[in-house]
């Protein structure tokens, strides 16, 4: 028999290319007793396994700003405010906190008897030396744009100045932040990780190396980090909250691919399979999942707040018809794309996502019209359509490409796919007059729509090079909006200056609305609260095991 | 000899000197801006204008190749743009692992290889001659990539024979380092399946035969030892061929190792570790090549008087 099942595996091996191997693996390793899988009360103890496909990047928060290090920097560190389940802002370092008359200066009192991994209790000065630290050109901090609103931040930045002025620590526990202008967003601003909290000793002892040998106030610490190998955080005995402590560690493997990490999980060799879009789980794959009646109720999906979008340069012909810009919203057919991409996609009809402050449900959008969009190219003078290059980021197994491609040939229009690397696109679409059209995708860094409006619209930003305003669409209306949404005390007001500048801009058509992404979460029958953050996603802290 | 040591040696130095040169200017000819990988998308124009300043990004080119070539006579191939690690550290910490491998495959291959070859030459157009040909065959044109995964696929994830990647003890190589050496088994085999039937028809294998030594003796003891010492030679020169399995095998059960270390480098655009890892292969390939040259001319005095 033995012989048999080599003979059999061989040949699978060998077919394995052209026949699917039915079936499911069986789970190594003991099962979890169903019993205590299903107890509703969280448990302490066990170790959590994940694995990434690359390395983190930096654990020093004044460094890394990517979704896969922000997520472990968070086990390690805290700022002044926190998310709670949601996108409503609570105290973290800080106790309670104020904001002046002029709604320029903030107070927070922080909380006496936070200690550092190294025992030395966080005070006041920890605060202003690491947003200092952020600031600083010599740290080439990727988050120092976002704190640019604190007075004196130029001045220190220009080295005309030992700190910033508007940093000041009062007291031991209190700390004032003033900025140049009102700017309701600042608070989410210090969720960031250019704001968390860490130790000048510690990163004076490191330098660079601080980056490995991580310092912070967080419920973790950091035990072992064999680069591109292995990383193991275990709790940290002096962090005060048990509900945010419930595993003893949190084991990370690095390598791989995410077919590799889903052959893992499913043969329970780890405790979460991520599946989304990037670097992305095969397609087949995750029908699979979403079917298998082993799986498919342990599958969580939250909607990311991005959007994926196709921006058209308003600066080059013939995008700078407002008439073909609208003719190129009528010929694509979202609800195709959500279909060629099973579902792990939502149609966008606006620039904002659903989950973002300000989503106007009632935005007037473009349904698919091809006949509309072949009218308004008649009236543009391009009856017969035109060419262009769509530049796309490669490698890419996206098939909404493609299907852009289709459905603009439906119209006429030919759309020449360039693919280009990640860097390449960035650098390019950025430059004025360089790119006609591109494929991109921007995600919310904090929960207001500034953080979507503001950078991408706003033509008062308009810069020759590095210009975040890729499709340089400058409409003076619209940034009267924006900057007067930008200060105004108003929330409900607020909000409203945004929805005016949305339609506005999507009248305009400077790009294409196509979809907004989910992300998802495979997890384990035995791991408890996964419950994706609509902007940390994973929160390994709050998670536990029940066997 | 030492005239041709140091031929050969200058040759190898000029060899990696343009390896250094190629692959340089390739890097720098991929349009994209390096300090936007390093900082992100959402990066100010002056925290990019800093990474330039700090990484010579705006440099002429061929200064900053000077200062590259000033840095590695120093022993430093620089830090990771991404990790801010030292290039040299990175490919130290992964060099065990892709030895390991590497030495395991060569185990493996050179272990099935040299049997199957020995015997299918001895049962010359048997049905075992026959369907090792074939697999041979097939065994030589299977990517890499598509046959790791393929027996991932099968003997660790469907069976459960083996772990389905990554690298916690030295168990956990042989099913990669067999993945690697079914690829050169084929053409190992009938190299020596060549070989051999060629030593097999001469004079002194029918002369022992004659003498009445036994087939297995004749086989091993006489013919098997002429018939592998062309193979010796090309086992050196095919480390280049290994390198390039090894990259694959290793991506595919996420080994840390070099092949990992250079997808890795690439996808994130990191040049300080693309050169360094191109570089450190290069070296690799170049000193095995060296060494079978030199190792040729020692095992023939013919090539030895000519140099």
């Amino acid at each position: 028999m033995p012989l048999l099942r080599s003979v059999i595996a061989l040949l699978l091996i060998l077919l394995g290319g052209i026949l699917p191997v039915v079936g499911e693996p069986a789970i190594s390793g003991a099962l979890p007793n169903p019993a205590v899988a299903n107890s509703a009360l969280p448990r302490r103890g066990g170790t959590l396994r994940l694995a990434l496909p690359t390395d983190v990047s930096s654990l020093d928060p004044a460094r890394a700003f990517d979704t896969i290090s922000m997520q472990f920097l968070m086990l390690l560190y805290q700022g002044l405010v926190e998310y709670d389940h949601g996108v409503n802002l609570l105290p973290g370092l800080a106790s309670d906190w104020s904001l002046s008359a002029d709604r320029m200066t903030y107070t927070f009192h922080l909380r006496p008897g936070v200690r550092f991994a190294n025992g030395r209790e966080l005070v006041a000065d920890d605060l202003v030396y690491s947003l200092e630290r952020t600031l600083d050109p010599v740290t080439a901090a990727p988050t120092e744009s976002y704190f640019e609103g604190i007075a004196g931040a130029k001045a220190f930045r220009e080295g005309r100045a030992p700190h910033a002025a508007g940093l000041q620590a009062l007291d031991r526990y209190t700390l004032t932040i003033q900025l140049t202008a009102p700017d309701p967003t600042f608070p989410y601003v210090l969720t960031l990780p250019g704001a968390l909290a860490v130790p000048r000793e510690e990163v004076q002892r490191w330098g660079a190396d601080f980056a490995t040998h991580p310092v912070g106030t967080g419920p973790y610490v950091l035990t072992q980090w064999h680069r591109a190998f292995q990383l193991h955080f275990a709790r940290n005995p002096l962090y005060p909250r048990a509900d945010r402590q419930y595993l003893d560690g949190i084991d990370v493997q690095i390598g791989g691919d995410t077919t590799l990490h889903l052959m893992m999980f499913e043969r329970g060799e780890l405790d979460i399979a991520e599946i989304d879009d990037n670097p992305g789980i095969p397609i087949p794959d995750f029908l699979r999942i979403a079917r298998s009646p082993r799986w498919h109720n342990l599958l969580a999906r939250m909607p990311v707040a991005a959007t994926e979008f196709l921006s058209m340069n308003v600066e080059l012909p013939p995008f700078d018809d407002v008439r073909v810009r609208q003719a190129m919203n009528y010929a694509i057919n979202k609800e195709k794309l959500v279909h060629l991409m099973h579902g792990m996609v939502m149609p966008a009809s606006g620039i904002l996502p659903a989950t973002m402050p300000g989503f106007n449900p009632n935005l007037l959008g473009y349904d698919y019209d091809p006949v509309q969009a072949r009218h308004l190219l008649a009236a543009a003078g391009h009856p017969q359509g035109f060419s262009f290059k769509l530049w796309i980021v490669s490698p890419s197994e996206s098939p909404v490409p493609a299907a852009i491609q289709y459905d603009l040939k439906q119209v006429g229009i030919d759309a020449e796919l360039k693919p280009v690397t990640f860097a390449s696109l960035l650098d390019s679409e950025e430059r004025r007059h360089a790119v006609q059209c591109s494929l991109g995708a921007w995600s919310q860094d904090y929960p207001d729509p500034s953080d979507f409006l503001d950078v991408m619209f706003n033509g008062s930003r308009i810069t020759d090079e590095g210009c975040q305003n890729t499709s340089f669409y400058n409409n003076t209306a619209v940034n009267q909006l924006l900057a007067e949404a930008a200060t105004c005390a108003d929330p409900q007001r607020r909000l409203q200056l945004y929805q005016q500048a949305e339609q506005t801009i999507v009248i305009d058509a400077p790009f294409v609305p196509l979809d907004h992404p989910y992300t998802y979460a495979l997890h384990q029958p035995w791991l408890h609260g996964v419950d994706l953050h609509p902007v940390l996603y994973f929160r390994f802290e709050r998670m536990w095991l029940a066997k | 000899m030492i005239k041709r040591f140091f031929r050969r040696l200058l040759a190898s130095l000029v060899t990696l000197l343009g390896t250094a040169f190629i692959t340089f200017f390739l890097l720098n000819a991929v349009p994209g801006d390096v300090a936007r990988v390093i900082a992100g998308a959402k990066a100010s124009p002056a925290v990019i204008q800093e990474i330039h300043a700090k990484y010579h990004l705006d440099d002429p080119l061929g200064r900053r190749f000077l200062l590259y070539l000033n840095q590695l006579v120093h022993g430093d191939l620089g830090y990771s743009y991404v990790t801010g690690q030292s290039v040299a550290e990175a490919i130290s910490a992964r060099l065990p692992t892709t030895l390991a491998l590497s030495g395991l495959a060569v185990v493996i291959w050179v272990a099935l290889a040299v049997p199957l070859g020995a015997l299918t030459a001895r049962f010359r157009d048997s049905w075992f001659d026959r369907s090792t040909l074939v697999l041979a065959t097939l065994t030589l044109s299977l990517p890499a990539f598509w046959l790791a995964r393929m027996m991932q696929y099968v003997l660790a994830y469907h069976l459960g024979w083996f772990p389905i990647g990554f690298f916690r003890r030295a168990g956990d190589l042989v099913l990669p380092a067999a993945s690697l050496a079914i690829l050169f088994v084929g053409y190992y085999a009938r190299l020596i399946h060549t070989n051999m039937v060629e030593v097999l028809d001469s004079p002194y294998i029918r002369a022992a035969r004659a003498k009445g030594a036994s087939e297995t003796r004749v086989l091993f003891k006489h013919a098997l030892r002429n018939a592998l010492i062309p193979v010796i030679t090309i086992l050196g020169m095919d480390v280049a061929g290994l390198l390039g399995g090894v990259l694959f095998i290793e991506n595919v059960f996420a080994l840390p190792g070099i092949g990992t270390l250079a997808v890795q480098s690439v996808f994130n655009l990191d040049p300080p570790v693309i050169m360094g890892s191109v570089l450190f292969s290069a070296t690799l390939v170049v000193g095995a090549n060296w060494l079978v040259d030199l190792l040729y001319g020692v095992i023939d005095p013919r090539i030895r008087s000519a140099g």
